[in-house]
């Protein structure tokens, strides 16, 4: 009995010492273009992500508010480390990317980040 | 501070399951080849654990794989059904080694369920051929399962010899705890002494698998880290560590049967002592099982590892 106690102390002990454990990822976002949280001038014509090592991007959406953006994206089961996808028809406005990888190593990886393409200036117009 | 979502609780959970069915097909053949004690209802009881822990396995394969779908595909529960996303993912690793690991455990199933058959059907206790056959099969299906491992995880973008090293790791680790409880049960027989000799027999058995264990681990242990101190001041280190620690326990626990419960073993009362010390390793086990599912799907081995340098 005395053994089982010490047993469900270490383990309860055991647990609370795994979840002080930061989470450390995996192959990860390095970079994308349009920076998250940005605003830029221009509607960009492509979404670049650059990753930290090769991944199978498998899902890429593109967002406007209250509907979904058309992209050129089609996944592949080929890992790379940088996808740059062609999005026809953007506009002014708040986006966001939802998108989901397979690392190397099996793991799979989800995101999103959001960008703003601003609208045109009264200057903008002359 | 960490923070888990639901599923990469459910992923977790479900890869939690897939452990049993390998060290299922691997403990309890081995029990039954070297260390029965004559009864046709060891016999049975160990080819229902290997039916339950096979069906346990397979579903958890099936889970893990439709989780990641599920996760991918970012539509709930409902997008663990999509058809294009699973179409995609069976084209990757994960596919290949949800295939592998489906396919041994639906073996192992099915192999228990035939052995249970022929058990019912034979007139006397069966011949050795008969568990050495059942040994056999199971190993080939527990083989197939651990080779599943080379196609995910940390190891998988290491070479060969890191990859069989993971190989070996799982079956030796596999081979040990998948005895345990049928070993426990062991323990219920009035023969004191042939109780005696075959936890002797399991002792010495135990060395082999031990070594094969532990070099496999530290190999492994200096393709994951740069130097020792990543134990300490990474988090992939430091759950390692407290996987480290559990091994210690086991290995104590080991030490502790060995050299004195069955050294002791005379009366009844101390085959149930002995089992319920045995049952105290199987937690441990479950414990550290529970580790090393935990870090080997939340964490990356420290920058600057040799796979990271890859």
């Amino acid at each position: 009995m005395k053994g089982l106690n010490s047993l469900r102390v270490a383990v309860l002990l055991l647990s609370a010492l795994l979840f002080q454990i930061s989470a450390q990822a995996h192959t990860g976002l390095q970079k994308t273009t349009p920076e998250a949280d940005s605003t830029i001038a221009t509607p960009p014509q492509t979404i670049q992500l650059v990753f930290s090592g090769p991944v199978r991007l498998l899902k890429f959406e593109l967002l406007g508010v209250g509907h979904t953006m058309p992209t050129e994206f089609k996944a592949n089961p080929e890992p790379a480390t940088e996808f740059n996808i062609t999005t026809p028809g953007m506009h002014p406005g708040a986006f966001t990317v939802n998108w989901a990888a397979m690392g190397a190593d099996g793991h799979t990886l989800t995101d999103t980040f959001a960008f703003t393409v601003a609208a045109p200036t009264a200057s903008d117009a002359e | 501070m960490f923070s888990l979502s639901g599923w990469e609780v459910a992923g977790l959970i479900s890869k939690l399951g897939i452990y049993p069915g390998i060290a299922a097909a691997l403990g309890g053949p081995l029990v039954l080849l070297f260390y029965h004690d004559g009864s046709r209802r060891l016999t049975r009881d160990v080819l229902v654990y290997i039916a339950l822990a096979g069906l346990l396995a397979f579903h958890s394969a099936l889970a893990y794989f439709l989780i990641q779908v599920g996760t991918i595909s970012g539509s709930g529960v409902a997008g663990m059904f999509d058809w294009t996303m699973i179409n995609l993912l069976l084209d990757t690793p994960l596919g290949d080694s949800s295939l592998l690991r489906l396919t041994s455990f639906v073996a192992m199933f099915l192999l228990a369920l035939f052995y249970l058959y022929r058990i019912r059907e034979l007139q006397s206790p069966p011949e050795q051929l008969f568990y050495s056959r059942l040994f056999a099969l199971l190993f080939l299906c527990a083989l197939i399962a651990a080779g599943s491992f080379r196609s995910t995880g940390h190891l998988a973008v290491f070479g060969n010899t890191a990859q069989l090293a993971i190989a070996l790791h799982l079956l030796a680790f596999g081979t040990w705890v998948g005895a345990l409880l049928p070993l426990a049960w062991l323990c219920n027989s009035p023969d004191i002494a042939q109780l005696k000799t075959n936890m002797q027999r399991f002792g010495a058995h135990a060395r082999f698998i031990l070594i094969v264990l532990l070099a496999a681990g530290i190999y492994m242990l200096t393709e994951l880290l740069t130097t020792p101190s990543d134990l300490i001041a990474t988090p992939y280190g430091f759950a390692l560590s407290i996987k480290l620690a559990l091994v210690g326990l086991l290995l104590l626990l080991a030490a502790r049967h060995r050299w004195f419960l069955v050294p002791a073993l005379g009366t009844q009362e101390a085959g149930l002592k002995l089992q319920r010390s045995i049952y105290v390793e199987l937690v441990v086990a479950l414990v550290l099982l529970c580790v090393t599912a935990y870090f080997s799907t939340m964490l990356a081995p420290p920058a600057g590892s040799a796979m990271m340098a890859l």
